[in-house]
Parts: structure tokens; C-alpha cells; sequence
């Protein structure tokens, strides 16, 4: 009882300095930057959606997160679609890839999922790469003016990306660790045959974890499509992916909130760090990741868990 | 059109010792620590990198380089091992997702510590193994590749002799069996663990050492590497020495021949879908055992 108090008055302080932050922060790059990090934090909620609740290791969320800014940058661009409506397409689309991608669950775990998931990433961002005809190779696409019916100044941008933040990793919260939804994943992640045994359907279950992650991993990248206006074949490279893992380790899987304040905080300090113009944010990421795995394999979450209880 | 499948499968042929290399010690690595090491690339930068060092600073030729290289990720491999890696050993196994983890902060770590340390510049080390090249008809062979090739293969000799042999090959031996029963029969697992890390390491590190005077050397290498010995590894089968070798040859060759078939650029995507074809079709691989599903 007193864990979910802590909680809520967490999220909820957390909430009301968000919609003030505009107010105080006047510095557009800042702004800017902690905009990146709301992106990151629903990236992150989505990959712990998928390990920390169904217990499926992915190595693919980049090709996710790339699938979903190329789809909605496409359909804007060559269909003309609305950006608003390109950021569920985004999504769906992201989906649909989620249950190719989670397909291989029926036959493989762990090690083996993650390196199948990891290959369907890789091949997307070769094909998004080669395929100039249809994706524009490394040119990539150029959207502006980014979202409409609003003025694009950076803190409309921030208010929109906020609102779809929140939304986003509400629902996964709400979906995995306050449903009946949530509680059949968490068996599957226990033991998938106990949970079979007890009537799960397992594959279906799996499937649609991972689907419900793609679209997330994917509405993620439609936002960042439409916020950044340019996407590359950068946008898939399986760097992201290691970033997003360590974000929801040091976060605390298993928690949805932890690994995405772990992203906001963590994405907007090596932003910040850039300010210095060095490389060593990337560097640092790795060390404080190989720190928690070391020290607090149960990441901030865990720290907050032990405090509390 | 014959000579050019020729020509691209004997090409494939030396791209897939390299392949095969990576693979084994990869191999060596899960098979007995049951780590998924993810930055095992990166341990083939290290090996590049200080050839590349040792070149411009003027010690050594090329052949001469792979010496320290070896050294020095042998010492970066053992270092890793005892510091990272053993606090998330318990019992003799090293949790799986920690040490997962734990090996993509530590790629995170090591390339972008090698981007600041280097910038972000394409280095080679100057000059050539071996001068020449060996002409069958109009088959062209590459002087430079080939000692790549032949060293890849006396590694990987040496390392199947050393793992069927030695004392020290049948304690690793048995270890990547039951850890448990090795350690009753007064192997130490932790030791073994190291040594075998090191090792596995300091193949990597020679890997790196014999391409950087033929390819490239570039602070994000390694992941494209670490995806190579992981197709490798997968389409022989997690754990089989043998397979990874054959493998190696087989991405190498497919790889290769693959240019004559498809547009440039597309030819890098045969190794990850022959990757998940296996997956999906032979999950333990060409030669593995039937552990793929537990």
C-alpha cells in the first residue's frame, strides 16, 4: 500500500513539473533536449513491457522504433497523410512487424529470441538503407513544417510529445502491472508451461506482447519523425537498442516507470554533456550500466522497492 | 560467369576463415561460460587498434603487430573476466541476462572509449603482410589474403588441438559440460572461467590484428563484427567448434558469391537472414546439440 503511495506521489510530482518545465526553461536546446528524453522514455516502457513483464529478451527495438518514423515519414510524404494520423499508422505498422518479429517465440528463448529479433532489425535498416528507390537510402525524408494545425515552435513540440509520452507509458503501466492482462505475462515470464498448463495460450500471449510493444516502440518513432523532421537509416541502427536496454536496466525492469524516468534522466544528462562537446556521454552510459549490473542489478526501481518496503 | 563464381567463392573462402575465427572464440566463450558476449567486436577493435598504434608509432611490420595485439586483449580479456564478469558468477554459472547486459555496456564502453581516444577517422595499418599474389590461370589470389586465411586456420588448429589434448582443454571441456561435476573433480571453474575468457578474447584480438592492414580499422567496427561471429555461431550451432568453422566458410562463401546476385549494399543482409532461417528452421544449428529450446 505505502509502495504504490510513494508511487503516485512520485509520477504525480513528476507529471506537474513536466507541464510547468516550459514556463522555466526559456533555453530552446534545453528544451529541446528534455523533448528527446520523453521520446526515450516510451521507448524504454516498451522494451520493459516486453522483457520485464513477458520475458521476452528484444534486440529489435530500434528496427521498431525505425520502422514506425519511416512509415509515418513515408505516408506523409507520399501520400500526403496527416502526421496526426501518421503516428498511430506508425504504430500499427511498428505492430504488425512486432508479430512478425515475435513469431519465432513459438520455437526459441532468451538468447536465441533476442539474436532472431536482433537479425530482423538489422535486415530492416539494410533494406531501409539499399532500397533508394522507395525509402531514399541515406538521404532519408525531409518533413516540415513537422506536425499540423498547431504552430511548430519547440513548446508546442514538447506539450505534444509530453501529452503522447504520458499517455503511452500510462497505458503500458496500467496494461502490465494492473491488469489480469498483465498478471498472465508476468506467468509467461515465470514459466511458460506452468502457464500453459493453466490455460494461457501462450504463443497468442507472447505475440501479443509483442505487438503491443512494436506499437508503442513505433508511435515513439512517428513522434520523433514528425518532431525531428529528418529520418535516416540511423534511426535503425541496433545502437539505439543497446541504449534502450541500458536505460531500462539502470531504470529497474519489470516496473514500466522506472526504465522511463531512468530514460528521461539519463538521455537528457548525456544531451547535456554534449554541451561540452565531448563523446564521453556514450562512454559514460556503458560504465554507469556496467555499474548497476554489478551493484544494483535491480536498478533504481529496485533501490526505491527495498527504501520503501 | 564460372570464373566469376570461382573467383567470389575462393574470396568467400578467405573472408570466412576471418568469419570462422570470430566464431569459434565466440563459441569457446558460451560454450563453456555460457555468456552471450556482445562485445566480443570490440575486443577485434582492441586487437586492430593497437596494431594500428604500434604501426604508427613505427614498431613492427603488419605480420609483427599481431604479436602484442594478442597480448593486449589477452590482458583486456582477462581483466574483463575477473572484474565484470565473475561477481554475476554464481555456482559456476554467470547469470545469463546480467552477463548480457553487461556485455552491451561494456561494447557501449569500449567503442566509444576507442572513438575518443582515436577519432572517429578510417586507420589502417600501412604497408603489406606479404608482397604478391599467386596466379592459377586467371584466378587471382591476394598474397595479403591468403596470410589472413592461413592464419585464421593455424589459430583455429591450434585451438581445437589445445581444447582435445591439453589437461587444461579437457578442465574447459568439462566445465562447458557440468560445472558442477568439474568442480567435484577439483577443476576450478572460476579459473577456468578466466582462462577461457582470456583466450577467447585473445583470438579475437589476432583476428583484429590480421584484417586491419586489408580492411579498415574504425571505432564502430566491432558491432558489425560481433554480428558475424553471432550469424556464425547460430548457423553451426551455439556451442559446436566444428560448426562454427564450418559456418564461417559457408556465411564467407554465401556472402560472397551473393555479389554476383544482388545489387551492392543488399549482400550484407544474406548473413542475418541466413541467421533467422536457421532460427526458425534448425535452432540448434548445423552441428549442435538440442539445447535450443531450453
Amino acid at each position: 500500500m505505502q509502495r504504490a503511495k510513494v508511487a503516485t506521489l512520485l509520477v504525480s510530482a513528476l507529471l506537474v513539473s513536466a507541464l510547468i518545465a516550459p514556463f522555466f526553461v526559456t533555453n530552446n536546446f534545453v528544451l529541446h533536449a528534455l523533448t528527446m528524453s520523453l521520446i526515450f522514455a516510451i521507448l524504454a516502457a516498451s522494451w520493459d513491457l516486453l522483457f520485464g513483464f513477458a520475458g521476452q529478451v528484444s534486440f529489435g527495438h530500434a528496427g521498431f522504433f525505425g520502422l514506425g518514423a519511416y512509415a509515418s515519414a513515408m505516408l506523409s510524404y507520399y501520400a500526403g497523410l496527416s502526421p496526426w494520423l501518421g503516428l498511430l499508422a506508425g504504430g500499427l505498422i511498428a505492430s504488425v512487424f512486432g508479430l512478425l518479429v515475435g513469431f519465432p517465440s513459438l520455437r526459441l528463448r532468451g538468447v536465441y529470441l533476442a539474436l532472431a529479433t536482433l537479425a530482423c532489425s538489422e535486415m530492416l535498416r539494410i533494406v531501409v538503407t539499399n532500397w533508394v528507390p522507395v525509402t531514399r537510402g541515406t538521404l532519408g525524408f525531409n518533413l516540415h513544417p513537422g506536425f499540423t494545425f498547431v504552430p511548430n515552435t519547440p513548446t508546442t513540440h514538447y506539450y505534444i510529445i509530453l501529452v503522447g509520452a504520458a499517455l503511452s507509458t500510462g497505458s503500458m503501466y496500467l496494461m502490465a502491472a494492473r491488469s489480469r492482462l498483465g498478471l498472465v505475462l508476468r506467468a509467461l515470464a515465470v514459466d511458460d508451461i506452468r502457464a500453459q498448463a493453466l490455460g494461457v495460450d501462450v504463443f497468442r500471449m507472447k505475440l501479443l506482447a509483442f505487438s503491443v510493444s512494436g506499437f508503442f516502440a513505433g508511435f515513439a518513432g512517428a513522434l520523433y519523425a514528425h518532431f525531428i523532421g529528418l529520418v535516416t537509416p540511423n534511426e535503425t541502427a541496433s545502437s539505439l537498442t543497446i541504449l534502450i536496454v541500458a536505460m531500462a536496466t539502470i531504470g529497474g525492469v519489470g516496473t514500466i516507470i522506472g526504465p522511463a524516468i531512468a530514460a528521461i534522466v539519463i538521455h537528457f544528462i548525456t544531451e547535456m554533456l554534449q554541451i561540452a562537446g565531448t563523446v564521453y556521454d556514450q562512454i559514460a552510459v556503458g560504465l554507469v550500466l556496467m555499474l548497476f549490473v554489478l551493484f544494483l542489478p535491480d536498478g533504481i526501481a529496485g533501490i526505491v522497492r527495498a527504501k520503501v518496503t | 560467369m564460372i570464373l566469376d563464381i570461382l573467383t567470389y567463392a575462393v574470396l568467400g573462402i578467405m573472408t570466412g576463415g576471418l568469419y570462422a575465427l570470430l566464431g569459434l572464440s565466440l563459441n569457446l566463450i558460451f560454450g563453456v561460460m555460457r555468456v552471450i558476449n556482445v562485445a566480443h567486436g570490440e575486443m577485434l577493435t582492441l586487437g586492430a587498434y593497437t596494431a594500428v598504434l604500434l604501426a604508427t608509432v613505427g614498431i613492427g611490420g603488419p605480420l609483427l603487430s599481431v604479436v602484442p595485439a594478442i597480448l593486449v586483449v589477452t590482458l583486456a580479456g582477462l581483466i574483463i573476466a575477473r572484474v565484470l564478469i565473475r561477481p554475476l558468477t554464481v555456482d559456476g554459472r554467470v547469470h545469463e541476462q546480467r552477463g548480457m547486459v553487461m556485455s552491451l555496456g561494456l561494447s557501449l564502453f569500449l567503442s566509444n572509449a576507442v572513438l575518443a581516444i582515436f577519432g572517429p577517422d578510417y586507420q589502417r595499418v600501412p604497408g603489406l603482410m606479404v608482397r604478391g599474389a599467386i596466379e592459377i590461370g586467371d584466378l587471382v589470389l591476394e598474397g595479403q589474403r591468403l596470410v589472413i586465411l592461413g592464419g585464421s586456420l593455424v589459430l583455429a588448429t591450434a585451438l581445437m588441438l589445445f581444447l582435445r589434448f591439453t589437461l587444461l582443454g579437457l578442465a574447459m571441456r568439462a566445465v562447458a559440460e557440468n560445472p558442477e561435476a568439474a568442480q567435484a573433480n577439483g577443476v576450478s571453474v572460476p579459473r577456468i572461467h578466466l582462462i577461457t575468457f582470456g583466450l577467447g578474447s585473445a583470438l579475437a584480438g589476432a583476428a583484429g590484428a590480421l584484417i586491419t592492414p586489408v580492411t579498415y580499422a574504425f571505432p564502430a567496427m566491432g558491432f558489425t563484427y560481433t554480428m558475424y561471429a553471432f550469424i556464425t555461431v547460430i548457423i553451426g550451432g551455439l556451442g559446436s567448434v566444428w560448426g562454427a568453422v564450418l559456418a564461417g566458410f559457408l556465411l564467407g562463401i554465401a556472402e560472397s558469391l551473393s555479389v554476383i546476385w544482388l545489387t551492392t549494399g543488399y549482400n550484407a543482409i544474406v548473413g542475418p537472414a541466413l541467421m533467422l532461417l536457421t532460427l526458425v528452421l534448425r535452432p540448434q544449428g548445423l552441428l549442435g546439440q538440442r539445447l535450443a529450446r531450453a
